[in-house]
């Protein structure tokens, strides 16, 4: 069958577009992460109940596959009468699985601040909320600026994921032109390289945040 | 279909899940071992060459590369079974994760333990082989613990070439009865179900390990 480049050419604007769309779900799922993430730590610090049903959740995230969260979510919610689009549904899970990751890590990220910095900004007469943003917030960014960093690494190796429910990203678009033209080869080759392209530039960026953005 | 017979038909396909894992973790060990020494050891432009196969591997996503050897082996004469291709992707992808896990046990090790090896005149391969290889080897196996739970979640993947493992099986119940919230339930049950015990047994490891070390 050998390699059809004209053709392998010809697909280029599509698969350009799809790429689009997961750039933009991954970049929407690492701010739903975020935020979940930033649930679960305050979560795990609000009384036994809090903690036990976070704690429960993030094992429950970390010892299953992606895909299996995935389905669960497409084909669960419409029977509890959540119906959302393929892409949301995505977004979705892309959120809560590495919102259990970033929890742990934001969580350490909180422990990590001295003990003595609340103490001291107690002493100068600051309130909680004070404290929590402007003391121990900056602090903590600065110790899980690195960690989560390289979970939006993963996050977006991990978007192609969404294809398997029908959401057209880059390898949905792939596998669209694979099913008119009967040629895998190239559709895929094309999404494999690309996403390579966009996953170094991604671990470049990581690497600067990581030399960069350290804890004081 | 009660929730017991959607369970019993899920577990058939636990024999594939498991025979995937233990496929892909014959790659991943040797994988990591070997690259993960080597790119300790190398200098200059192998240890490049080294670096961007390891990076080739950590740096795509194992579903675009299943899709990927999968149809577009054929297309090329070379015809390997969705076992195969399923092992060495896994493999190749996760082993390259433990090998920088190794990589860098091997440097955290301070340099006084190989130039104590060197002072008793042995040389670079037996102070690598002999002294700073089991240091790092005891440092990495909660990581190695970590990555059998990795490989037996990422074995899933298999069921998108054919392979009827669970999640496939999952698949194949939800045509029969449309019933999915307990098909999925119970999915994602029987994963957690394999992998907690093994997160409970590295994490009592770890934490004989630091009673030992204290």
């Amino acid at each position: 069958m050998g390699f059809d480049f004209e053709y392998f050419w010809s697909l280029w604007p599509a698969i350009l577009e799809g790429s689009l769309m997961t750039l933009g779900a991954a970049a929407a799922g690492s701010v739903g992460a975020i935020l979940v993430g930033m649930a679960l730590a305050l979560g795990r610090r609000s009384g036994t109940v809090g903690r036990i049903l976070c704690a429960g959740f993030t094992e429950a995230i970390r010892l299953s596959p992606f895909l299996v969260q995935l389905y669960f979510l497409y084909y669960v919610l419409p029977v509890w009468g959540l119906t959302m689009s393929a892409l949301t549904v995505g977004i979705l899970t892309l959120s809560l699985h590495f919102g259990a990751f970033l929890g742990e890590v934001f969580g350490a990220g909180i422990d990590a601040v001295p003990r003595g910095q609340v103490e001291a900004a107690r002493a100068l007469g600051l309130r909680g909320r004070q404290i929590s943003f402007l003391i121990v917030l900056p602090q903590m960014l600065r110790f899980v600026a690195a960690p989560t960093a390289n979970y939006m690494i993963s996050l977006l190796k991990t978007t192609p994921y969404l294809a398997v429910v029908g959401v057209p990203e880059m390898l949905g678009v792939a596998f669209d032109k694979a099913s008119d033209s009967f040629r895998y080869v190239e559709p895929l080759t094309a999404a494999g390289l690309l996403f390579l392209v966009y996953s170094i530039i991604i671990g470049r960026g990581a690497r600067y945040v990581e030399r960069n953005i350290r804890p004081l | 279909m009660s929730f017991t017979a959607i369970l019993l038909w899920l577990l058939q396909g636990i024999s594939v899940t498991m025979a995937v894992t233990a496929l892909s973790a014959l790659v991943v060990f040797p994988f990591a071992l070997v690259f993960g020494v080597l790119e300790y050891r190398l200098r200059g432009f192998p240890r490049l060459l080294l670096t961007i196969f390891i990076d080739f591997w950590r740096s795509s996503s194992v579903i675009i590369l299943l899709f990927f050897f999968f149809y577009v082996g054929p297309a090329f004469d070379i015809f390997l079974s969705a076992y195969a291709v399923g092992a060495l992707v896994i493999g190749c992808n996760i082993g390259a994760y433990g090998s920088q896990a190794l990589r860098a046990a091997l440097e955290s090790i301070g340099p006084g333990q190989r130039e104590a090896g060197s002072a008793l005149g042995l040389s670079r391969n037996r102070v690598l082989f002999l002294i700073e290889l089991p240091q790092a080897l005891r440092k990495v196996i909660p990581i190695a613990g970590n990555e059998i739970i990795e490989i037996v979640k990422t074995s899933a993947n298999v069921s998108l070439i054919g392979l009827a493992d669970v999640t496939f099986k999952a698949k194949e119940v939800m045509q029969a009865t449309h019933q999915p919230a307990e098909i999925y339930s119970a999915l994602l049950g029987v994963y957690i179900a394999i992998c907690l015990p093994m997160a409970l047994a590295i994490h009592a490891l770890v934490r004989r390990g630091q009673r030992q070390r204290a």
